[in-house]
């Protein structure tokens, strides 16, 4: 379990986290969502115990992260911009990480060669961008860590392999309990393998919600009465959010959908539809609950 | 929730192999390229000195291994270490690098190790390879005997603690910053820090503390090159390292080594390309070089201006210290544009003020200190430093009364503090040796005039002449010839004449002893230009100079007497003609136009009077400040221009000449 204990940070006199509180249980995805500059990176890597935070814990398994080699081993940290040593083929490269991470695994290295294709006597640097980024992964994969760190990961991939890479993760976290933190400023990218996402603006974590849990707690309700609508009934519901076309309501309501859809039938309505929100729908009527418009969050 | 698996940890080990691999792949270059220029330079140039024997000349003996390519061999014990250093820990200067090498599971003082002993072996392994081919060699060729001093351990011993030395300077620095090219620059720094630091304060001391001997321990201190190992390379040939030596720069690398390590365990690794990464070393590091650049600011405008008052050199310390400001502002701002904070540049000012009067006052005791002539055993006493004992020695005084004499003139000058104006300076350098062992250094530059009654005593005096005038202790039959010169200082005419028989140089030194033995004070600061210079020619071989005074009236009479005046110095029979104008001329001019435009003058004067000349030149100064110009025209050619050490002479010559 990843323990973030209200953590600052800030460089030089610029603040760029504060008070940040954050538990990623093991085996969990969690999607860190924010624009550019939010500090999702500074956040990462004060996770992989590669700043120091100046105040508040950061702990794994209840041990502070900081210059913990016994930690280290069972986590990589995947930069934003890969690193490779000048001049390395991909088998020294690989060589390395065997003799640093001691759960490298050969085999699963060999294994992945059938998904990645590529030559292991390429010198990395001579790769395109997108390549790299696959060499990147490759060995991530083969170091098989207890935690993935991820920071933009999918940048410069093309469609068919960022499918590829999300279903290793998800087989791996399904296979292994591997936990998963990735980050990225696009909502969709990351909303298809994360169980739970927080969303950072400014340095300061708005939101951190179970994706399954936030959505059956928020619905969309058509509904079109005979005259008006009943004004107990608005009373009662948890209306985030509504809108008129003719007759037909549109409402935003949170809460229970079996409890709330009994209790507006009971009411008689000429028409009543259920709908699913989709993530960004959703974080767009919570975040404009706490005062933020989504779109000078997310892109 | 239990993540390790214990059986894991097992495979890792306390060195990475593969760590080390990369770190070889990175900076092996570097050793390779030390060690092709290592066995190019001593072994491959041995090789070469010595294959062909015959050639061997027996003058061209070897002082040490240093001797041989000796500049490639000081560049590299410089730059190799360096570059190491730079190279090695560029991955803390790269965001990627940095960022990838800290996520590692490999804790700081791994990483740190890892790195340094790659550095170290990559220096040690060239210079033994090297060592163990000149081995072989000097066996080979019996070299030994083609050396001075040829001693291989020491060789290698001081190829290892000074690069093991510059290797963990290096190596401090990268800790200090995120700039590669100012981890370089900082390297420099630190190497001449001690060296420069003590030259700054020295010369600056004697703008603060009157009669603070600057120029000696400047020029004195013998061991000002150790201040520095850069400046330490100068001897290296002739002086070889000692060991104890050896030592003190294996330990120092250790220290070095140490707050390296001690340091890069805090490093914040987020402040990558910053200039300089620990906040709390950033107002160190202004007010650091504020505070240098302020000293050589003072110095610069106390060398472009010697005799500037203390307001020029409170300039220059201002201007100094502004531009060391902006220039350490720019660095940590990384901008051309910064946004100066005038707050901090006043305190430092109000700080660096206090300092000064506090230095100055609370040294009143150094600046008023003179030792009681009972302390005083002997005192050294002239106008100039002098580099060898032989000649300090010369002016070492030991009689009571010049001790006194001298004290009385120091008594007065430490009462009088810092002359005002000084229109006639006079270098005075004091060394008192006191009967309790110790030593009182003073450097002053006093107004002539003003102490003129205690100088007088002095120059006066049997022993203060004596040390000036060698010439005064040698004997007749020792003197092999005497050379009478005319053309230093006027080479305008030049002519030389020689005594040499035994009667002619009996009479002509005993003249000139007794000239010298009656010079007054006067005699000796007299402003008139001297006649040439004489030179005695010892049998030993040795030349003694004096200058040719003009008011040697023995000497003079014997010359004439002799028939050597004419031979010898320049005399009315030269000169063609003198113009006497005003000092109202354009002295930019050259002569040709200057003679033209004191032609025109209505006012100018012209002698043709053999007498009348002779009266010009006996009284000519090299000055041309004076009232009256003396433009002389030489009958082979050459113009010369001068002034009148007495005003009243030249307006009689005037006078005399419009009858």
């Amino acid at each position: 379990m990843i323990e973030v204990k209200k953590v600052y940070k800030s460089f030089q006199n610029a603040t760029v986290l504060s008070n940040i509180d954050l538990q990623i249980e093991k085996g969990s995805i969690f999607g860190l969502l924010g624009s550019n500059g939010a500090g999702k990176t500074t956040l990462l890597k004060l996770i992989a115990g590669l700043y120091k935070q100046d105040r508040g814990d950061i702990l794994i398994d209840k041990k502070p992260v900081f210059e913990n080699e016994d930690i280290k081993q069972r986590f990589i940290f995947l930069t934003d911009i890969p690193y490779f040593f000048p001049h390395y083929t991909i088998k020294q490269m690989a060589n390395f990480y065997e003799n640093i991470y001691p759960s490298f695994s050969r085999e699963r290295f060999q294994t992945l060669q059938d998904v990645f294709d590529l030559d292991l006597k390429q010198k990395i640097y001579r790769l395109s961008k997108g390549v790299q980024r696959q060499v990147a992964f490759w060995l991530a994969f083969s170091a098989m860590p207890e935690l993935l760190i991820l920071d933009e990961p999918f940048d410069g991939l093309d469609p068919v392999m960022r499918k590829k890479m999300k279903n290793i993760i998800i087989q791996d976290v399904a296979a292994r309990e591997m936990t998963v933190i990735v980050s990225s400023h696009n909502l969709q990218e990351v909303e298809d393998i994360s169980d739970h996402i927080g969303i950072l603006h400014k340095g300061e974590l708005l939101i951190k919600r179970n994706l399954d849990d936030l959505k059956s707690n928020i619905h969309k309700v058509q509904i079109a009465f005979q005259g008006s609508v009943p004004s107990e009934m608005l009373q009662q519901l948890q209306i985030v959010y509504q809108e008129q076309r003719g007759s037909v309501h549109l409402f935003i309501v949170k809460g229970n959908a079996d409890e709330f859809s009994s209790y507006i039938k009971s009411f008689k309505p000429l028409l009543f539809d259920l709908l699913p929100l989709t993530l960004e729908e959703i974080f767009i009527y919570e975040m404009g609950e706490k005062g933020y418009a989504i779109e000078n969050i997310l892109i | 929730m239990k993540w390790g698996k214990k059986d894991m940890q097992s495979k890792t080990s306390l060195f990475k192999k593969e760590l080390l691999i990369q770190n070889f792949r990175s900076v092996g270059w570097v050793g390779l390229a030390f060690l092709i220029g290592l066995i190019l330079s001593v072994p491959m140039e041995i090789a070469v000195l010595f294959s062909g024997r015959e050639n061997y000349n027996e003058e061209n003996i070897y002082e040490s291994l240093f001797s041989i390519a000796q500049e490639l061999q000081l560049f590299m014990l410089i730059v190799i270490p360096v570059l190491m250093s730079i190279f090695l820990f560029r991955f803390l200067h790269v965001k990627q690098s940095s960022d990838f090498l800290h996520s590692l599971p490999i804790n700081r003082k791994m990483l740190f190790w890892h790195h340094w002993l790659t550095g170290v072996v990559f220096l040690i392994v060239p210079v033994m390879i090297t060592s163990l081919i000149l081995a072989v060699f000097i066996q080979v060729f019996d070299l030994s005997s083609y050396f001075r001093d040829l001693n291989l351990v020491r060789w290698f011993c001081t190829y290892l603690a000074y690069t093991l030395l510059l290797f963990s300077i290096g190596t401090f620095s990268a800790m200090l910053t995120g700039i590669s090219t100012i981890q370089a620059i900082l390297t420099l720094i630190i190497l001449l820090f001690p060296f420069g630091v003590y030259q700054l304060i020295v010369y600056n001391l004697q703008y603060i503390l009157f009669g603070f001997p600057s120029g000696y321990y400047l020029n004195n201190n013998l061991w000002i090159e150790f201040f520095s190992p850069l400046t330490r390379l100068i001897s290296l040939e002739f002086q070889p390292f000692s060991w104890w030596e050896i030592a003190v720069y294996l330990l120092l690398a250790a220290l070095f080594c140490c707050i390296s390590l001690l340091l890069y365990t805090r490093r914040p690794v987020e402040y990558v390309s910053q200039a300089v990464i620990y906040w709390k070393l950033k107002p160190v590091f202004k007010y650091g070089a504020t505070f240098c650049t302020m000293l050589l600011g003072g110095m610069y405008f106390g060398i472009i201006d010697y005799r500037g008052s203390l307001l020029w050199i409170c300039t220059g310390y201002v201007v100094g210290a502004l531009i060391g400001y902006f220039i350490a502002e720019m660095i940590l701002q990384q901008t051309w544009r910064i946004k100066p904070k005038l707050k901090g540049l006043f305190i430092y000012f109000i700080a660096v003020i206090l300092v000064f009067i506090l230095t100055g006052s609370g040294a009143g005791g150094y600046e008023k200190k003179v030792p009681r002539v009972a302390e005083i055993q002997s005192v050294f006493f002239s106008n100039f430093w002098y580099f060898d004992d032989k000649m300090t020695n010369r002016f070492i005084y030991k009689e009571p009364k010049i001790i006194e004499a001298i004290q009385k003139l120091h008594t007065e000058i430490v009462a009088e503090n810092r002359s005002k104006d000084v229109s006639e300076p006079e270098p005075l350098f004091i060394v008192y040796y006191l009967k309790n062992g110790s030593k009182s250094i003073r450097q002053y530059e006093v107004d002539r005039k003003s102490f003129e009654r205690y100088l007088k005593e002095i120059y006066e005096s049997k022993e203060y002449k004596k040390a000036t005038y060698e010439v005064l202790d040698v004997n007749d039959q020792d003197v092999e010839q005497i050379v009478f010169h005319s053309n230093y200082p006027n080479y305008y005419v030049e002519k030389v004449d020689i005594a040499n028989n035994s009667d002619q140089l009996a009479k002509a030194l005993k003249a000139l002893k007794n000239d010298i033995t009656n010079l007054t004070y006067e005699d000796m600061t007299d402003e008139r230009k001297d006649w040439g210079e004489i030179e005695i020619i010892l049998k030993n071989n040795k030349q003694l100079f004096i200058p040719w005074k003009k008011s040697f009236k023995e000497f003079d009479e014997w010359m004439k007497n002799n028939g050597t005046v004419k031979n010898a110095r320049v005399t009315a029979d030269d000169v063609q003609y003198v113009l006497i104008t005003e000092n109202n001329i354009n002295h930019d001019l050259d002569y040709k136009n200057m003679l033209k435009e004191i032609e025109q003058d209505p006012q100018t004067v012209k002698i043709v009077d053999k007498q009348l000349i002779e009266q010009c030149l006996q009284d000519e100064t090299e000055s041309t400040s004076g009232k009256n110009i003396m433009f002389i025209v030489y009958k082979n050619g050459n113009y010369e221009v001068g002034s009148f050490a007495h005003p009243e002479i030249a307006e009689s010559i005037k006078k005399q000449a419009k009858k």
